[in-house]
């Protein structure tokens, strides 16, 4: 589900003359999927702090999030075969981390057992170079988007933080891209008024 | 050129952000703003949520995490559901940890005092968690509920203990399956298996909380409308293929009743059944199955009782 048509392209996403994704894993990619396990680890050595960053961030725990991002390169190795290349290896690898959060999460929300967001929002292993304030700010945004709802916290973990494009964020999503937009504009909200009369000063 | 309304500039801020407004939309804003302070600060703090956002660090993951990844990968002709069932055992773990904590809670409420003495424990009712995992008490033996409805009824008045040895020989005669661990050594373990818990808490003190688990439950005496086998079943979960079977026949047979079960459980009680389900062994086709079921299913209540087994579901 190619969304071309789908407004600018906000990232920096390499793009030839004819629309096709330039994708710098491509090489490793053909070559894991004829069962090159050394190919298929230097991507993972490539992407797994990117999964880990996203699902920590969803989840909001980090052994939760390393086990699915554990999860997630399992998966993308089991069905790399299925994999077709529309989009980029990181968008793929994306989408089935953000579909596993998603899964995860409604099982927690099903089962009423509280949102999984157990971190402290000072989470140490950020390292003590950030400043005090810094972490402050850090530490509003994490609680806010650990507030909001799993959808409006995904969106924007996809284009804030992972800096996604409209199309990316509508092919991890399966939305149109106009969907995206009104999502993301309903999620900007959401974040906002959590923080109102919060941050900023 | 019309005037925007604050309304319309509001809902033009996060395409402002990603630059995806038009020329002529941009210029209506930034003409509004420079004559009206609320969305001027408005798109401010809009901005700067936005900025703040981007600038926000990423957590590093454990220095294992490649070669764990690469472990489950090398594993995966042993050990198929191997990837999956990790987070599955993570959100075991998880809801147990929160039945932990919600067992803790109910404990002080039925403390002596306040309310005068103490409810007395309804006779065999609610067993332990380890008499619960090892099948001790005589219903639990019994197999579907369509046709032990009736000797379910009679549970509440039949003699409360009896030997876990004996028990489990019967139990485990049943099925030709090893006998499961217990719901306390299943926690143990899950906990465990969770460093930063394991941090916060010593073993001990673990074990004791464990232990009131079941004193909580006890205690609590759940005001149970009794009888119903979708209640029995829920009630008293079993980490066996025969428990998840009669639950996969209610799904089948009476969903909303099992529906209705499902929604009287307590937080703790649904930790319990997702565990034993997770660990029941079920035979396969489950999932398609509940699949199945998940399709049909107006009611919430059904829906998300069946999203969780679904996802406890190995």
């Amino acid at each position: 589900m190619t969304k071309k048509d789908a407004g600018p392209a906000l990232a920096a996403v390499p793009e030839v003359p004819g629309g096709v994704l330039v994708d710098q894993d491509a090489p490793l990619v053909a070559r894991a999927k004829r069962g090159d396990r050394e190919a298929f680890s230097r991507l993972v050595e490539r992407h797994h702090r990117r999964v880990f960053g996203t699902a920590h961030h969803m989840l909001g725990d980090r052994e939760a999030a390393a086990d699915m991002t554990q999860d997630t390169f399992l998966a993308a190795w089991r069905s790399l075969g299925g994999f077709e290349e529309r989009a980029r290896f990181s968008t793929w690898i994306t989408k089935i981390a953000m579909n596993r959060c998603r899964n995860a999460l409604r099982a927690f929300a099903a089962a009423r057992t509280g949102p999984l967001l157990t971190d402290p929002p000072a989470d140490p292993a950020r390292g003590p170079e950030a400043a005090v304030g810094d972490r402050e700010v850090a530490a509003h945004l994490e609680r806010a988007l650990g507030q909001i709802d799993p959808g409006h916290r995904e969106i924007l973990i996809l284009r804030e933080i992972d800096g996604l494009s409209y199309d990316e964020m509508a092919e991890i999503l399966d939305l149109e891209a106009g969907t995206v937009k009104s999502r993301l504009h309903r999620a900007r909200a959401a974040l906002r008024e959590k923080l109102r009369g919060v941050w900023p000063p | 050129m019309t005037q925007a309304t604050c309304e319309t500039i509001r809902q033009r801020l996060s395409a402002l952000i990603d630059g995806d407004l038009t020329p002529g939309e941009r210029r209506e804003l930034e003409e509004h703003l420079s004559g009206c302070a609320a969305c001027e600060a408005e798109t401010r703090a809009m901005r700067e949520t936005s900025e703040a956002l981007r600038n926000l660090p990423r957590a590093e993951p454990p220095p294992d995490l490649i070669a764990r990844i690469e472990r489950a990968i090398d594993g995966t002709g042993s050990r198929r559901a191997r990837g999956r069932s990790r987070i599955q055992r993570h959100a075991v773990a998880m809801i147990l940890v929160v039945g932990i904590l919600v067992g803790i809670i109910r404990v002080i409420p039925h403390g002596p005092g306040l309310f005068g003495p103490r409810r007395p424990p309804l006779p065999a009712a609610t067993p332990t968690p380890r008499e619960r995992a090892e099948g001790t008490t005589a219903e639990e033996v019994a197999p579907i509920p369509d046709q032990d409805r009736a000797a379910s009824r009679t549970r509440a008045g039949a003699p409360a203990k009896t030997p876990p040895v004996s028990a489990q020989s019967s139990a485990g005669k049943r099925d030709a399956v090893p006998a499961p661990p217990s719901g306390r050594e299943i926690a143990m373990a899950e906990v465990e298996a969770r460093g930063d818990l394991a941090k916060k808490k010593n073993k001990g003190a673990l074990t004791a909380e464990l232990g009131e688990m079941g004193a909580a439950t006890a205690g609590a005496g759940t005001a149970a409308p009794p009888g119903s086998p979708a209640i029995d079943l829920l009630r008293h979960p079993r980490p066996e293929p025969a428990w998840a079977e009669s639950i996969r026949r209610l799904i089948q047979d009476r969903p909303e009743e099992l529906a209705r079960a499902w929604k009287s459980l307590s937080t703790k009680e649904r930790s319990e059944v997702l565990a034993a389900w997770y660990r029941s062994a079920m035979a396969p086709g489950i999932a398609g199955d509940l699949e199945a079921a998940m399709e049909k299913a107006r009611d919430p209540d059904l829906k998300s009782m069946l999203h969780a087994l679904r996802e406890f579901t190995p």
